[in-house]
């Protein structure tokens, strides 16, 4: 087991009453020429491997990075995860130019991989974690959306400017491939094609995917 | 994309009532099976300042109180001085009698005409090399007496910390700093107990007062939340 995982281990067999440890996801966006590295979390994250992952919780709590939930795949389908990143206003550069400086490096998105890591925080660490980062999913990001709207915040209009990153993980393509994919959609379709009766062989399949266990 | 800012140095308006804070926070975790709600701390913080203010007269800083209504809004960085308060280690307490307030008054006793005394500067040394974003600081005492307790505020690097547990073992204090170091702290850097602070203001409005009478201007509050630069 990696180191992630004993530690989390030793925590639960202790049956530990108060939080002792918090696990947060972290980002790696590798874009051409530029790497992304961001935390769930206020300040800015150092890890073992000598990187450093920018918290994007803001002062009122709020997440500037939504980042979807993670499906493990075995359902064999391939979900589209979205990115999203609100632009505020920095002093020096406004959210307006940062985000037609991001639009017009769009094509430095397609195909690079983003991935997630777990990080294990320990009371007492502060922000050094001294656990190495466990690998959690990689995923391929595909292209990007840029928002922009006009929302009234109190008494006065306000321009609000989001980027959208969309990404496809593993599976991706998969029916593409001759026996590829497993899905029950699929096998059902192929034996249409083939016109034989509709095969129940992978019905068993949605049932695979995010099992939750629950620990009496 | 480089990011250029400008930090602008707090005027003398002096607010008539403040407070520090290492804000964290606390996520909702749900509830257990036993109904218990559960609350995860969130790694990390950023300090805050509360600041509240009162009628400015008509003495100097009426210009500067124009200048402050308008770039505390718009996201512009000030490096706040924490004023005098049971926050921060007194004269009195390392022992120099004869100082009411804040700061350091002429010979004769007298403070400037602006009723301010001189400003002062204690610090200590740090003992160790520790790095950015953990939470523990070693400060070399030398003949300071003792003084520093917890709730206290230290700076470093205008950044400003709170002194969330601390233990002397002879001359030399380990720290627990809360929000976490923002900045690596090599041995024998300067660790002042006459802290500043990068800050940006949460709500402008709530700041501005309006011009009256007799020059006079009643100043509101402002919420400060620390720049991570």
């Amino acid at each position: 087991m990696s180191v992630f995982y004993q530690r989390l281990d030793e925590y639960y067999t202790q049956g530990a009453r108060e939080i002792r440890a918090v696990v947060r996801r972290c980002w790696h966006f590798a874009f051409v020429g530029y790497d992304v590295r961001m935390f769930d979390g206020q300040g800015k994250l150092f890890t073992e491997d000598g990187n450093e992952w920018l918290g994007y919780v803001d002062a009122d709590k709020r997440k500037l990075l939504t980042s979807p939930r993670m499906s493990d795949g075995r359902d064999g389908t391939a979900p589209t995860y979205e990115f999203t990143l609100s632009l505020v206003d920095l002093p020096g550069q406004s959210a307006f130019e940062v985000y037609t400086a991001l639009k017009a490096d769009q094509s430095l998105v397609h195909n690079q991989p983003l991935t997630c890591w777990l990080a294990l925080l320990q009371v007492n660490e502060g922000l050094r974690p001294n656990t190495p980062l466990e690998f959690f999913k990689e995923l391929t990001m595909q292209s990007t959306r840029f928002t922009e709207s006009v929302v009234m915040e109190g008494n006065s209009l306000h321009k609000r400017y989001t980027v959208t990153l969309i990404a496809k993980d593993g599976n991706l393509g998969r029916s593409n491939v001759p026996n590829g994919t497993y899905s029950s959609t699929v096998q059902k379709e192929r034996a249409r094609q083939l016109g034989v009766a509709p095969d129940k062989g992978c019905d068993f399949v949605l049932g695979l995917a995010d099992r939750t266990f629950q620990i009496p | 994309m480089t990011i250029s800012y400008t930090v602008y140095d707090w005027p003398s308006v002096k607010p008539s009532r403040q407070l520090f804070y290492a804000g964290g926070a606390a996520i909702d975790g749900g509830f257990t099976s036993g109904g218990a709600r559960m609350m995860f701390p969130e790694p990390g913080g950023r300090g805050v300042l509360n600041l509240e203010f009162d009628y400015q007269q008509n003495h100097d800083p009426d210009p500067l109180v124009s200048w402050l209504c308008t770039m505390i809004g718009n996201g512009n960085i000030f490096r706040i001085p924490i004023l005098q308060s049971p926050q921060l280690v007194s004269l009195n307490d390392l022992g120099l009698s004869g100082t009411a307030g804040a700061g350091v008054p002429w010979n004769n006793e007298q403070p400037w005409d602006n009723s301010q005394n001189w400003a002062d500067e204690v610090f200590a040394v740090s003992s160790e090399n520790v790095l950015e974003g953990s939470l523990y600081v070693h400060v070399e005492f030398g003949v300071l007496p003792l003084v520093l307790r917890h709730g206290h505020l230290i700076g470093h690097d205008d950044v400003t910390y709170l002194v969330e547990d601390i233990e002397y073992n002879g001359t030399v204090a380990t720290i627990k700093v809360n929000p976490p170091l923002r900045n690596d702290i090599p041995q024998g850097d300067m660790i002042t107990f006459r802290p500043k602070m990068l800050a940006v203001a949460k709500d402008a409005q709530s700041f501005r007062g309006i011009y009256q009478i007799n020059d006079l201007i009643k100043l509101g509050s402002a919420e400060f939340i620390e720049a991570i630069i």
